[in-house]
């Protein structure tokens, strides 16, 4: 009906002012009849400020309700036009191969994701104890994975939580700070994903119980 | 402005009467008012434009130091007063065009930047091809709104960047009908402009944003059926100089016509790829892989190939023998030449370059009878290319590549010479009838 509506005015505007009308006239005009633009513009404002709320109380619902496990990991530093600098985190859980509901090779080929099954360890960390597509088969929490490799009748995976986004001065540091670290045993570091249905929101970078930006700021300025 | 300054004694010299000058000074003071207007426009756009990318990068400089409910209320500052703007501009200053595109431009900016910083506060992964559908999806409103033709053209390059972010393998969304909806939903805008604002400039941009996003998304379209790219890509490329070449779009500047430009150059440059053996022997060599993995692509080659045969139909309904150019039916001929390869690689290969060598003369041909410099230039360096691509082809003789370029060398001299000539010739005509007789 609208389209139908724009449409007619187009022609009205059209028979009042000729194909090639007067040009200064035909600038002013809007495009859109008066009746409906406080409507399409109510509706407009609506969803721009819908979308990231969304993205808002999504990511707040999994933080807040959602359990918190430890990830190993080890960082590297590039950049994002819009989003700034952010680190880009390597897993140890991405190191590891798995099976795969026992699909063979060419079964693997037409898997892209699946869903992993998150277990604390003794030590307090986060491991993968079940891989499959289909998330039925799960009991506990758990996170959508792509996978990443296929080979022997087993793959390896991307935790889609390889962003980290720092404040511009100290995601390089934080790169070189946890590469000189890293030989030291003693150094754990570690992201904080809270999951929940499914979900999870990476909600922070530690080393050794402390955020990684502290440490980092403690570190460039000594 | 000469002419301003002498109206008093034109008049007084009974020159031009008082009417006359009248006229003459009411249309230089509408041409100044003009001209300022659209230096407002342009100052306008930019300053939303530099003021949307600062706010962008002072958000990129992530204050990790602030609570996240303070950066999540900030990524709504930028938006509520882009929003009060657009509706302040409609509510009040609907006719002021600089208003209308400024405070649209600074909307489409600060949603990128809402949806930017809040990815950045919860490190949400959202990958370039998603955090571009969101955010031109919620520009597209704007556009249509604010009757704004730099957002539209904001709006066609963010879809251009969608669809080279689809050709990343990792890309959720897959189907290219997404692109082509992308681009199909500022259609109706594209129209609105061609009929109300031919002449701006604005609508000059999309004669060259709309061809170059197609292009983009027709490769990607068709990439999963390799051999398939290059007969449709010339199909578009056959669509666009045809579309150049209609009633509405003949009349506008060169510059303008972007289709035109577009279509030609891009139909010769793939010509002259494929006077090298190495597109025929590729597909001789591999099993054949013709048929689009997808029903969508299929679709779209389909629709594609049919637009062009149909933009050919109509320009040889309406018009003469004569008046069709070289360029437009390659698009059939090189379906013809798949076929022939078929048989013998190297024939069609040689076919390809017989093919350019007849454009090219064609081509000077049309611009000596149309006595026009430009064209015929265009002519010889279609040649000269054709020359340069066969240089690196080593099966020919040395002497004979020599020869080859200086009869082209040559006739770059002489038919230009002919045709200055033939001109001042015609000027001298024209400058002696205009002596009166006394």
């Amino acid at each position: 009906m609208l389209v139908i509506k724009v449409y007619q005015n187009l022609e009205l505007q059209f028979a009042t002012y000729g194909p090639q009308g007067d040009y200064h006239n035909k600038n002013e005009a809007l495009m859109i009849d008066k009746k409906y633009i406080w409507l399409i513009f109510a509706i407009m404002i609506l969803a721009q400020l819908y979308v990231p709320s969304k993205m808002i109380w999504d990511s707040e619902s999994t933080i807040k309700n959602g359990t918190a496990y430890k990830f190993r990991t080890q960082p590297v530093d590039p950049y994002d036009p819009f989003r700034g600098k952010y680190i880009d985190l390597r897993y140890e859980v991405e190191r590891k191969e798995y099976d795969l509901d026992g699909l063979n090779n060419e079964e693997l080929q037409e898997v892209y994701k699946a869903y992993a099954e998150v277990k604390v360890k003794t030590d307090g960390f986060a491991e993968i104890s079940n891989l499959t597509t289909d998330k039925r088969n799960l009991s506990g929490d758990y996170i959508e994975v792509k996978i990443r490799s296929r080979q022997d009748d087993k793959v390896t995976i991307n935790l889609p939580y390889n962003r980290y986004y720092m404040e511009e001065s100290i995601a390089k540091p934080s790169e070189y700070y946890v590469r000189d670290m890293r030989r030291d045993s003693s150094i754990h570091v570690y992201g904080i994903i809270n999951i929940k249905d499914g979900n999870g929101v990476l909600t922070e970078v530690m080393i050794n119980e402390r955020p990684i930006a502290e440490v980092v700021r403690e570190y460039v300025n000594n | 402005m000469s002419l301003i300054n002498d109206i008093e004694k034109l008049v007084g010299d009974e020159i031009i009467s008082q009417e006359t000058a009248n006229r003459i000074r009411a249309y230089y003071n509408s041409k100044e008012a003009n001209s300022s207007n659209r230096l407002l426009v342009i100052f306008g756009v930019l300053g939303a434009f530099l003021i949307g990318l600062g706010i962008i990068l002072i958000i990129a400089h992530n204050w990790d130091q602030l609570p996240r409910f303070v950066k999540t209320t900030f990524a709504f500052i930028p938006l509520l007063i882009g929003q009060g703007l657009c509706g302040y501009t409609l509510w009040k200053k609907k006719e002021s065009q600089t208003w209308r595109e400024s405070s649209s431009i600074f909307l489409i900016l600060s949603i990128g930047a809402a949806i930017a910083l809040i990815s950045q506060v919860y490190h949400l992964q959202g990958d370039m091809q998603g955090f571009l559908l969101i955010w031109m999806t919620l520009s597209l409103p704007v556009v249509y709104l604010m009757t704004s033709s730099v957002s539209s053209l904001l709006y066609i390059t963010g879809t251009f960047f969608f669809t080279i972010a689809s050709f990343d393998n990792n890309s959720p969304i897959e189907n290219p009908l997404v692109n082509w909806l992308l681009i199909g939903l500022i259609i109706p805008y594209y129209l609105y402009i061609l009929k109300y604002r031919n002449a701006s400039n604005a609508t000059s941009f999309h004669h060259w944003f709309i061809p170059i996003t197609m292009i983009i998304a027709t490769i990607y379209s068709t990439i999963s059926a390799e051999y398939v790219v290059a007969p449709v890509l010339l199909a578009l490329f056959g669509s666009f100089y045809m579309i150049g070449h209609l009633e509405q779009t003949n009349s506008m500047r060169l510059r303008a016509n972007g289709y035109l430009i577009i279509g030609a150059l891009g139909t010769i440059c793939m010509l002259l790829a494929f006077t090298f053996s190495g597109y025929w022997e590729w597909i001789a060599e591999n099993e054949n892989n013709w048929i689009p993995e997808t029903i969508y692509s299929q679709i779209i080659a389909v629709v594609i190939m049919c637009s062009a045969i149909a933009l050919f139909a109509k320009h040889i309904m309406s018009k003469t023998f004569n008046e069709l150019t070289p360029i437009m039916p390659i698009f059939i001929i090189f379906i013809v030449l798949i076929l022939i390869s078929g048989f013998s690689p190297g024939a069609s290969q040689l076919l390809t370059n017989f093919i350019i060598l007849a454009i090219a003369v064609l081509t000077i041909k049309s611009g000596v009878e149309q006595d026009h410099l430009g064209i015929l230039n265009y002519g010889l360096i279609i040649i000269t290319a054709l020359l340069i691509c066969r240089f690196f082809d080593t099966d020919l003789n040395f002497v004979l590549r020599g020869i080859l370029f200086i009869v082209v060398g040559v006739a770059f001299f002489i038919t230009n010479n002919i045709l200055i000539k033939k001109r001042s010739r015609a000027q001298q005509n024209a400058s002696y009838k205009s002596i009166p007789e006394s």
